[in-house]
Order: C-alpha cells, then structure tokens, then sequence
C-alpha cells in the first residue's frame, strides 16, 4: 500500500548536494518511484543520484513540486500521445517561465528528466529545443547551438538536391 | 568545459525534439550536420512524417495509422512506389501543361483559357494560356505570394478575383485568413488593394478540411463543411467591403452554392439523425423560403457524411475575352449534389455516394412562385438517385460546365461525362412521371441512358483532380505533379 504522503525521503546528487523531499513529490520521477517501490523497509541512507548535479536537481525538484498531484501518464496514453504530440509546441505558461534558462540548463534538465523518467518534463525541454529551432535558417541554426557543418561541399550538394522539394512549400 | 553544442544531446532525446518540429524544418535539419541528419534519416516515425508530408495525402488509409511504426514507414513506401506506377501515358492526353513540384495537387479555371493550378502548401501559383482552338498552350507565368502558406484557392473570372485561404499557427492558436487579389491578365494586381478577411476560429477545433468557397457578383460565400460531428458555417460576405452579410450555423455538415444574387442553397445533414434537408434562404435577410425535405438516412453507428454542390456557372467566361463556344449562362446550367456517405466502424463495406442532378432555372422557377415565407414542398417524395456508386467510392469528383457533367469513379477510375442538354423540361417531366408543372420536380430523375463519354484514367485514389474545363476540355490534375489537359472526344 501506498506511504503516507508525508512520509520524507532523503537522495543524495553527484556532488554530495542532499535534498529531504516528500515522497510524492519524487514520485513524479518514475525511476524513483520504482525503486522506492521496490525497497521495502524504512531506510535512512539518502538514495544517490550519480547523475544528476545539486542545481539541476532543485530545478527538477522545483518543477515536479508544482505539478505534484498531477496524474502520471500511463503507458496506454503514450500510443496516442505519438500520434498527438507531433507539431505540438504548445507549453504551459508556468512551464514556460520555468524552462527559461541558458542552454547549458536546458540540457542538463532534458539529461536528468530522461535519467530519472519524467516524461512530462522530458517533453517541456524537447518542446523547448523544438522552438529555438523553428523559424530559422540552417545556418541560424548552427549559430545558436553552435553545430560544425562538417559536410563536404560534394555532401552537401547532394542533401541540398534530396531536399530540393520542399523549397517550393 | 566543452563547448555546448546540440550534438551533445543523446540520439534518442534529439529525435523527441525533432518530434515536435514541423515538416520543412525538420527537413531543413537534414542540412546541419553529419550527426543529425544520420538521426533523423534513421528515425522511422520521422521518416514517416517526412514521406507522407512530401507525398502530400492529407487523408491517409486508415490502415496505416494502426501498423507499428516499423511496418507503417514499409507499407507507405510501397503504397506510394504502387502509385507512381499507376501513372500512365493516356492515349487522349492533349499536352501536359507543367510539372508542378510535388503535393496534393488543385487546379481552377480562371477563363475558358487559362487554367491557374498549384498544390495546396505551395506559394507559387502557375498559370497556363491555352492556344484559342485548345489545341496547344500559348503561354506559362507563375507568381508568388510571399509568406503564405495557402491551404486552397479560389478563382472568380468575372470579378478577376483570386481568393487564398491562408491558414497558419500563430502561437497556440490557428488563424485563418481569406486574401482577396485581384487579377489583371491572370497576375496579382500590385496596384489594387488586397483586403484580408479574418474568419472566425470559433469552429476551428472541430473543422475539418477546407473551405468550399463560391463568388457571385460582390458575394463571396464560404462554406466551412465538418467532419464527423459538429456545427458549420456557411458565411456570405461582401468581398469588396470586407462585410459579412449573412452567418448561418447548422448542426452537422452542410453544403451550400449560390442560386442568383438573393438566395443560397443548402444541404443540411443533421449530426444525430443523418436527416437531409434542403432550403433556400434568402441573403437580404436570412430567411429561409423553400424547404425540401428528403428521407433520413438509415445508419447504424458514427459515419462521415459529406454533400458538394457543383454549379454550373463557376466555369464562366471571362468578361473581356471573345466567347467560345458552348458557353451557357446560368440559366441553363445544372446544379450537382453529390452525397458520399461512410461508417466509421465498416469503411470498407458501408460505403455509397449518390448523385442527384438539379436544374437551375426549376429552382428559379420555384424561388419565384413561393413568395414570402418558408414553404415545403412536396415533391413526391425521394428523387430517384441517379447514380449510385458502391463501397469504397468516396471523395469522387464531380464537375459541372453548362449542362454537362463529369464525374470521376474512383472504383473504376472512369470519368464519366453526361450531357443533360438534349433534355428538354418537358422531356424530364415526361420521364418522371410528374405531371408537368415546372416546379413540381426539379430533380432530373432519368440520366441519359449512357455517359457520352466513359473514359479509363488512371487517376490515383487519393489525391488527384479531374475538372471539366469547357464542355469538351477537362483537366487531370495528379498528384505527381503533371496537369494534362486533354479534349473529350465529343459524340
């Protein structure tokens, strides 16, 4: 049976950085939630997170707090969800300010929601990637995520003629 | 640290933000680098995004969306390799006017000689000049419209008026816009005003498909059909002012077209009951002044039931160019109702469309002698169809020009070209068995015993576009790009 949603558990980050959250809370993250379910006793040692760093953790931390209570989306909603979530950049305005961060930020909370299954927060970073790309040139592109164009010019003749229809669109 | 780069990303969180991006981009990402491209190129739910976009479907077999990813990208790919092979040479083929580039391909004849063609998605629009014999094309142009995405488009000649409807997402919401250019010698006028109408989004989350749209004088009528269940709109605006004149709501789907200046025609299909109505109403006022009821479909279950009109009087002459021959004035032309009708739970065995035939100077006729308030009239029940199509024909084409008809089949892929002007109205009233007043029937119940014309096309089931251009010239609009216009062997 479900803890009391009281109950405090404690997790420990690469760089030592503790966090004491309810339960609920980092219930949000499906990895945890796993292993919580899968520990039967009481235990006092915090759970470690080698992969996620003290910052992004309270930037995780800060989102699944606002939407705790929220309900997890099951496995059934994730077929319709493939066809749905295509062309979708619509985010939430709390989402929004909250996923305004520099790039590097960006990342690595896209790096930890992966890591600790957060699929809603996974999908607020990947939306958010989405739309710094919209709208420009590939060369605008390649600026702003600072990406090498290491094709040969022979290379990219050839991708630019395999796109060629959707010039006119 | 590292330099920060987007190749930092793992493959499979990249290929969830390439998920989200709409197709060109996702495209234009193909051109970034080494890395990406191999990720999107591997990426069989991207991939598939990308063929079906550049194959241009807007509806696809329902059978796809139910495969694993994996089988879907296979089973488009072959259904798209079958269709290029359908693509034939066609023995009556007069001249193929141009390659366009590839999309779901739409055409409309601006004058009886000059046919403007683009695919939806596209802004270019071509314009082809047919030699005054049609025998030959006597001059190509294209224009542009810059940063519109149209979605389709609409020609009146006699108003040099080319409508654009442009549908785009700004921000979390779609909006719609109707630009009206007006032509000079089949080009955008620079020097003329383009107003911009704003259609309401009202009804966006439940529209479905394109506006059917029709121009008589300074009328402009759009008619928002819906997929399904829902409420459309038919709305009538004064194209030169920008005003709406009349806003009509309905319950279910709709078709409309214009009768004469002062009156519209509608078929209602009510969501619930699949009944089908009839009525004329009156734009000066909104009133409804004729009602002619038809018998409820039997259905089972949810279906998509969709009605078009085709009118006789879209194809008219250009005002300024001599007049060929066989025109017709709308007086003499015929209306077409076409009512396909699907279930959703057996697509491929309730399946059926009909065609029922009207004539339009009966409806005048009609307008006429009811006067003031509505009226129903009975006129001895359900019109016999006059042509039934069997399962699995739907979005079948129907084109009107005077009194002839075309029709394409989809089941047979047959256009099929009926003439209806040796048929006199006493003629008609004979053959229906109605006594002979004018306005007791205005169905032309009895086809004429054979199309004229019963010709094999090789047209692809989804996407392409047969239009009766002159009495004796119709175009095949494909979706591989090619628009041949060809001339119907007359008998």
């Amino acid at each position: 049976m479900a803890a009391p949603a009281t109950q405090q558990i404690k997790i420990r980050c690469n760089d030592e950085k503790e966090f004491t959250v309810d339960r609920d809370v980092l219930e949000r993250s499906v990895l945890i939630k796993n292993m919580l379910e899968d520990v039967t006793e009481q235990q006092d040692a915090p759970i470690p997170l080698p992969n996620v760093s003290g910052p992004v953790m309270a930037k995780v931390l800060e989102y699944c707090t606002h939407h705790r209570g929220e309900p997890l989306p099951s496995a059934d909603t994730e077929q319709s969800q493939d066809e749905t979530r295509k062309r979708t950049t619509d985010i939430s305005e709390w989402d929004q300010k909250f996923i305004t961060v520099d790039q590097e930020m960006l990342f690595e909370i896209i790096l930890a929601a992966n890591y600790l299954d957060i699929k809603s927060l996974l999908d607020v970073g990947c939306k958010t990637v989405a739309n710094m790309i919209k709208g420009k040139t590939p060369e605008e592109i390649r600026k702003l995520f600072n990406i090498v164009n290491d094709f040969t010019p022979e290379e990219e003749a050839q991708i630019k003629k395999e796109n060629e229809w959707a010039e006119d669109r | 640290m590292p330099v920060f780069s987007l190749t930092s990303y793992p493959p499979e969180i990249l290929s969830g933000c390439f998920a989200h991006l709409d197709t060109l981009t996702l495209v234009s990402c193909r051109e970034l680098c080494q890395n990406l491209r191999e990720i999107i190129d591997s990426d069989i739910t991207l991939q598939y995004q990308i063929e079906l976009f550049r194959s241009g479907m807007i509806d696809v077999p329902s059978v796809f969306k139910n495969m694993p990813a994996i089988e879907r990208l296979d089973a488009l790919r072959l259904f798209l390799r079958e269709r290029e092979g359908l693509i034939r040479n066609w023995a009556t083929k007069a001249f193929i006017l141009e390659q366009l580039p590839i999309g779901r391909a739409s055409g409309v004849f601006y004058d009886s000689g000059t046919f403007i063609h683009a695919t939806v998605n596209t802004r270019k629009f071509r314009c082809s000049q047919l030699c005054d014999d049609g025998r030959g094309l006597a001059r190509q142009w294209s224009f542009t419209l810059q940063s519109e995405r149209p979605m389709c488009y609409f020609v009146d000649a006699k108003q040099d008026l080319l409508v654009v409807a442009d549908f785009r997402d700004v921000g979390n919401e779609e909006q719609r816009f109707l630009h009206l250019l007006s032509l000079e010698d089949g080009l955008p006028n620079p020097q003329a005003a383009s107003p911009r109408i704003t259609l309401s989004s009202e009804h966006s989350v439940l529209y479905a498909g394109p506006p059917q749209m029709e121009v008589l004088g300074d009328f402009l009528g759009i008619f928002l059909p819906i997929g399904g269940l829902g409420i459309a709109d038919v709305t009538v605006y004064n194209w030169r002012t920008g005003c709406v004149i009349t806003t009509l709501g309905f319950d279910g789907n709709l078709a409309c077209t214009f009768i004469d200046a002062n009156h519209i025609l509608i078929c209602t299909i009510g969501s619930e009951s699949s009944q089908m109505v009839l009525k004329v109403f009156r734009l000066s006022d909104g009133e409804v002044v004729l009602i002619l009821p038809l018998p409820e479909i039997q259905n089972t279950g949810p279906s998509y039931l969709s009605a078009r009109f085709a009118n006789g009087h879209s194809n008219t002459s250009h005002s300024n160019k001599p007049t060929r021959p066989f025109q017709t004035s709308r007086d003499t032309s015929i209306i077409v109702l076409a009512v396909e009708y699907r279930e959703w739970l057996h697509p491929d065995i309730d399946t059926w469309a009909f065609i029922t035939v009207f004539r339009h100077s009966v409806i005048l006729d009609m307008i006429r002698q009811v006067g003031h308030g509505a009226i129903n009239v009975d006129w001895g029940g359900w019109p016999q169809s006059i042509l039934t199509y069997q399962p699995g024909v739907l979005h079948m084409d129907v084109s009107v020009h005077g009194r002839r008809m075309l029709i394409l089949n989809r089941l047979s892929n047959k256009v099929e070209i009926y003439d209806y002007s040796r048929l006199s109205l006493k003629d008609m009233s004979i053959f229906c068995g109605y006594p002979a007043v004018p306005w007791a029937n205005p169905f032309l119940t009895i086809p004429p015993p054979n199309p004229i014309q019963d010709l094999f096309v090789d047209v692809d089931p989804i996407g392409s576009l047969v239009l009766l251009l002159d009495e004796d010239l119709l175009a095949i609009v494909r979706v591989d790009a090619t628009v041949e216009v060809c001339r119907v062997p007359v008998v």
